[in-house]
């Protein structure tokens, strides 16, 4: 049995809007487990990047717990949840959302440094693993699409988290870009023993991870 | 302490991509912290003037004689007082280095008198011979000598228990030459046997002051200084519009790095710290040069204040201007705090910014929150800040109310400028489809355009408010000015023959003469001057009253009734009828009021009483001026018979056009500083305006690509944007001219009253709102082209490469 880094427990989430509540999902239970990759499916709406900001402490759920290790993430103080997230999780969205002032070198090695991680020779073992040695010296701004994903990766695996957060991370990539990023995830699950959670329309992606997850009808199930 | 720096250094290389907002938050607080530190330098020097004066005053025995603008009083000046006939002695008075004692210096021989205890002479002792021997006689008590028990070796200590503690007396010669001060005194002593505050001082550089001028100083000094402040402050107000804007611009653009530093979980705390550790280390350096332009600033303004608070107010001055290292971090240090108060917003924007968007309807805004409780609280603030005004004596409380008057009006205009939109857009024909997106993108960049306009609208109310005050001002008394004078001459007198002389000569060409007799007296504990006058027709034609009985004149006339200065009337809460005990030579009196009169200019109390009445107290006293009138033709001879006659000199005789001259020179002087901040401000608006249509020009590019791509041209737009400047610029020229008219009225009722002592009818200015109406247009249209042209929205080719590649 693999230890499990993030267990969500009962979980519900319920918006309030001027036109009254709308209940997303309710009793939610998973156990996010080592080394193990994730493909989180369902309709577009049903909750599943709010249910991956939830796994990642970004969002507070209306209702449940969410334990990363043994500790409940949300009982914890401001500083120890920026903390676990800083030292724990990694996150890429499908904006990519690098740091436009910093260069590509400076993006990767951004989280790394301030979580006191930083190891060159892992850093340039991801960099060669995603082939953007020869971007290093670039603003984010010059690159294109797929360039940006694989640093926003880069960025992630540096830091060395247990598990990576994946919100779409093929969504505005060409399908010959979404193949290379997606095997450069597998790959990583595989050689970092990193947990991997990806969310995606495409049960062509999500049947290369190891547990597919679908978000249907308020509830999860595995399919 | 790693983590912070290297979230610091991420937060600061966002300036690389924001080069121009960097530029004008550095010119921003620049420019504020220019205007601020230099009304500060001025209002210290004007301050410490005053204090060297009043500190003396405080300590000295009698009268004193003191220089203008120097520390001190040379030893030539001294002979030629003792010449021209003043009987002064020289004074010392100095802290001895490195204690907390004070060594006074005087003339043994002529002032040994009071160091010795009372009815004690130098000749009663041996200290006469040791004197003559040449010894350096020291005179102190017994404890302070104990302090300096190895100090002043030279001197020849003489314990005497009733000298005070901390203060040691000695020769004047034997002071000077510690002090290095040889040929300098500190001041002299007037030891005349009662103080004639008409004597003239034969010497330019020097002034008499008594105890009544402390307090003078003292008014002139607070009023002179809130004024100055009150506008420093405001310009400082409209300088970090431009930080506001800038700052605001370059926070948003940052939102994305900071949303990433929160979601790999760097701590808010940290994140805040980085931001505001930024703001100050930008703000140290930009009120560094703030600091120095301040300066620069202040050696233009000085000369003008200096003029003004000498001429009119006979008031010392200090010339030089002392800067200090406390000085310099009290002026980053409001840099600094003004810094951070005009990005509060900006600031709690990030803070409150989530990694992710959230929806949440009961989602509690900070920011908007506390804007809601501030505007709330304006309105009663507004009236407390009035009532404390009118009931009390917090000056502080009469800028405050201003102020607060202010904020209302700017908190008004962005909701009035927003309410102008929705109707146009209301009532905008379907056809304009160009315009109707326009107004859909001004209400877009709402908050950085208001920020300018508000800017532009502080300025030119300020403009308009204080033009407004000081014209009607100036009207006002160019006309009291005229009546008041209204005789051909004035003619001082120097004794009574002199006096006889002159009646002779004017009886003889058929004029008139009305002297003019002066005199102190005291009303409620307080020093007054007390005119005495013959109140004919002549006054009763001429001297218009503020407020006064049917039959003021005929009562004043049989010495039943007085007039009282407006600025007695308001100090005092004096009113029409009211009984007055006064404190005239010894003497007391109760007599009611008849009549109010203005006397603009003049700080003193003063009242004016029937001749006869006068001379009840002052039965010697001979007038010290008269007024002739005389008929054109008379006054060739007249003159030419008087100089015959009397010994005259230009000193003697008055000529009422130079009075005039002066009296105008000196009050157009009294308020240049008004108009010159008041002036800087205006221009300092107009930046801020450009700099923010400089930062919405970036903001929407990518705004604009659409509207290219549907097959407008960029001249299009650009006729458009200027046609919508135009039409929000006069609207808030038409807003600015009403809020200066209440400023005007509040400088009028309320502050004037307060500070100066007099209240202005206000008149209005449509010429002058029209050149300002004028101004603020070119400026706006100039700010809108240059703000193209700085966004590189020349040309259409240049326009459309420039969106492209930014998105």
């Amino acid at each position: 049995m693999k230890d499990h880094i993030v267990e969500i427990k009962d979980v519900s989430k319920i918006f309030f809007t001027k036109s009254g509540s709308l209940e997303l999902f309710t009793d939610v239970n998973i156990n996010f487990c080592a080394s193990t990759s994730y493909a989180l499916i369902g309709e577009s709406g049903v909750g599943k990047s709010t249910l991956l900001h939830i796994a990642s402490g970004l969002e507070k759920p209306s209702t449940g717990e969410v334990f990363v290790g043994n500790q409940n993430f949300w009982d914890l103080k401001a500083s120890a949840q920026a903390l676990l997230r800083l030292n724990e999780t990694a996150i890429i969205f499908q904006q990519y959302n690098l740091i436009p002032c910093l260069s590509v070198k400076e993006n990767i090695e951004f989280q790394s440094r301030v979580n006191k991680k930083h190891n060159n020779e892992y850093i340039n073992a991801i960099i060669d693993d995603l082939q953007i040695a020869r971007l290093l010296g670039e603003w984010p701004e010059n690159l294109s699409g797929g360039e940006q994903q694989r640093v926003a990766i880069a960025r992630a695996l540096a830091a060395q988290p247990k598990i990576l957060f994946a919100d779409e991370p093929t969504g505005s990539l060409d399908e010959k870009n979404s193949k290379i990023v997606l095997d450069m995830l597998l790959n990583i699950n595989r050689k970092y023993n990193t947990s991997l959670v990806v969310i995606t329309h495409s049960l062509a992606i999500a049947s290369k991870l190891e547990v597919c997850l679908e978000l249907k009808s308020r509830k999860i199930s595995k399919k | 302490m790693n983590q912070f720096f290297l979230v610091l250094r991420v937060i600061v290389a966002n300036w690389k991509k924001a080069k121009g907002q960097l530029f004008f938050t550095i010119l921003g607080i620049a420019i504020a912290s220019t205007l601020w530190s230099s009304v500060d330098i001025v209002n210290n020097q004007t301050i410490k003037a005053q204090k060297r004066s009043i500190d003396l005053l405080q300590t000295a025995f009698k009268p004193i004689v003191i220089d203008r603008e120097l520390p001190y009083v040379s030893q030539n000046d001294y002979v030629r007082l003792r010449l021209s006939g003043w009987l002064v002695n020289p004074v010392i008075r100095a802290p001895l280095k490195n204690t907390n004692i004070i060594i006074v210096g005087v003339d043994l021989l002529a002032d040994g008198k009071k160091i010795l205890p009372s009815g004690k002479t130098l000749a009663d002792s041996n200290f006469l011979e040791m004197y003559a021997n040449g010894e350096a006689l020291l005179f102190g008590s017994g404890k302070t000598f104990e302090k300096i028990t190895n100090q002043l070796p030279n001197f020849t200590r003489i314990e005497l228990a009733h000298i005070p503690e901390d203060t040691l007396i000695g020769d004047i010669a034997s002071v000077q030459s510690l002090l290095n001060m040889e040929g300098k005194f500190t001041y002299f002593e007037y030891i005349n046997k009662s103080l004639n505050t008409l004597d003239k001082l034969p010497l330019k550089n020097l002034m008499l002051i008594d105890d009544n001028s402390a307090g003078e100083f003292r008014f002139i000094s607070e009023s002179f200084t809130f004024n100055i402040r009150a506008f420093g402050f405001l310009s400082f107000f409209v300088g970090m519009f431009i930080v506001y804007t800038s700052v605001g611009m370059a926070y948003d653009q940052r939102r994305l790095t900071v949303k990433i530093l929160k979601t790999i979980g760097i701590e808010r705390t940290l994140i805040n710290l980085t931001l505001v550790t930024e703001l100050l280390l930008i703000s140290l350096f930009s009120g560094s040069i703030g600091a120095f332009g301040g300066f620069l600033l202040a050696r233009e303004l000085l000369p003008d204040i200096n003029n003004t608070i000498s001429n009119i107010y006979n008031s010392p001055i200090d010339g030089k201007i002392d800067l200090s290292i406390s000085w310099y971090f009290y002026s980053v240090l409001i840099a600094g705090l003004g810094t951070l108060l005009s990005c509060s917003r900006a600031l709690l924007k990030l803070d409150n910014l989530r990694p992710i968007e959230q929806t949440s309807y009961k989602k509690f805004h900070f920011g908007k929150s506390l804007s809601i409780i501030v505007y709330a609280m304006l309105l009663p603030l507004t009236f407390t800040f009035y009532y404390l005004s009118m009931t009390s004596n917090i000056k502080v409380a009469n800028f405050l109310f201003l102020g607060s008057v202010i904020v209302v009006g700017c908190t008004l205009l962005p909701l009035l400028i927003k309410l102008f939109l929705f109707f146009i857009a209301k009532k905008l024909p379907e056809r304009f489809v160009l315009s109707f997106w326009l107004l859909r993108d001004t209400q877009k960049f709402g908050a950085l355009l208001f920020a300018g306009y508000i800017a532009f609208f502080l300025a030119l109310s300020i403009n308009v408010g204080v033009h407004g005050m000081v014209t009607s001002f100036k009207s006002t008394f160019v006309e009291w000015l005229e009546n008041r004078i209204f005789a051909e001459y004035y003619i001082n007198i120097a004794n009574e023959r002199q006096l006889n002389k002159i009646q002779d000569v004017v009886k003889k060409y058929d004029g008139e003469a009305y002297p003019i007799i002066k005199n102190n007296g005291r009303y409620n504990e307080k020093a007054i001057e007390i005119y005495g006058f013959n109140p004919s027709s002549v006054y009763e034609e001429n001297w218009p009253l503020l407020d006064k009985k049917r039959n003021a004149w005929d009562r004043i006339r049989n010495g039943e009734t007085i007039f009282v200065s407006e600025q007695l009337s308001i100090r005092e809460k004096i009113k029409l009828d009211d009984f007055l005990e006064l404190e005239i030579n010894d003497k007391k009196i109760r007599i009611q009021v008849g009549g109010i009169y203005a006397d603009y200019g003049n700080p003193h109390n003063q009242l004016m009483m029937q001749l006869k009445l006068f001379k009840t107290f002052f039965s010697s006293q001979i007038p010290s001026t008269i007024a002739v009138k005389l008929a054109e033709s008379n006054r060739l001879n007249f003159f030419n018979e008087l100089s015959s006659k009397v010994v005259i000199n230009s000193e003697t005789i008055i000529n009422p056009q130079q009075v005039r001259k002066i009296s105008l020179g000196i009050f157009d002087n009294t308020f240049k500083i008004s108009f010159q901040l008041a002036l800087i401000t205006l221009f300092v608006a107009a930046f801020t305006l450009y700099t923010n249509l400089i930062s919405i020009n970036k903001l929407r590019k990518k705004d604009l690509l659409p509207i290219y791509l549907i097959g407008f041209s960029v001249n299009q737009v650009i006729r458009l944007e200027l046609l919508k400047i135009y039409i929000l610029t006069n609207m808030v020229c038409f807003l600015s001219i009403g809020m200066g008219v209440i400023i005007a009225f509040i400088l009028s009722e309320v502050i004037n009253p307060n500070f100066f002592g007099w209240r202005i009818p206000i008149q209005v200015f449509p010429k002058y709102w029209l050149q300002i109406w004028i101004i603020a247009n070119i400026a706006s249209f100039f700010a809108t082209i240059l703000s193209f042209r700085m966004s590189n929205v020349k040309t259409s080719a240049n326009f459309d490469r420039k969106i492209l590649r930014s998105i």
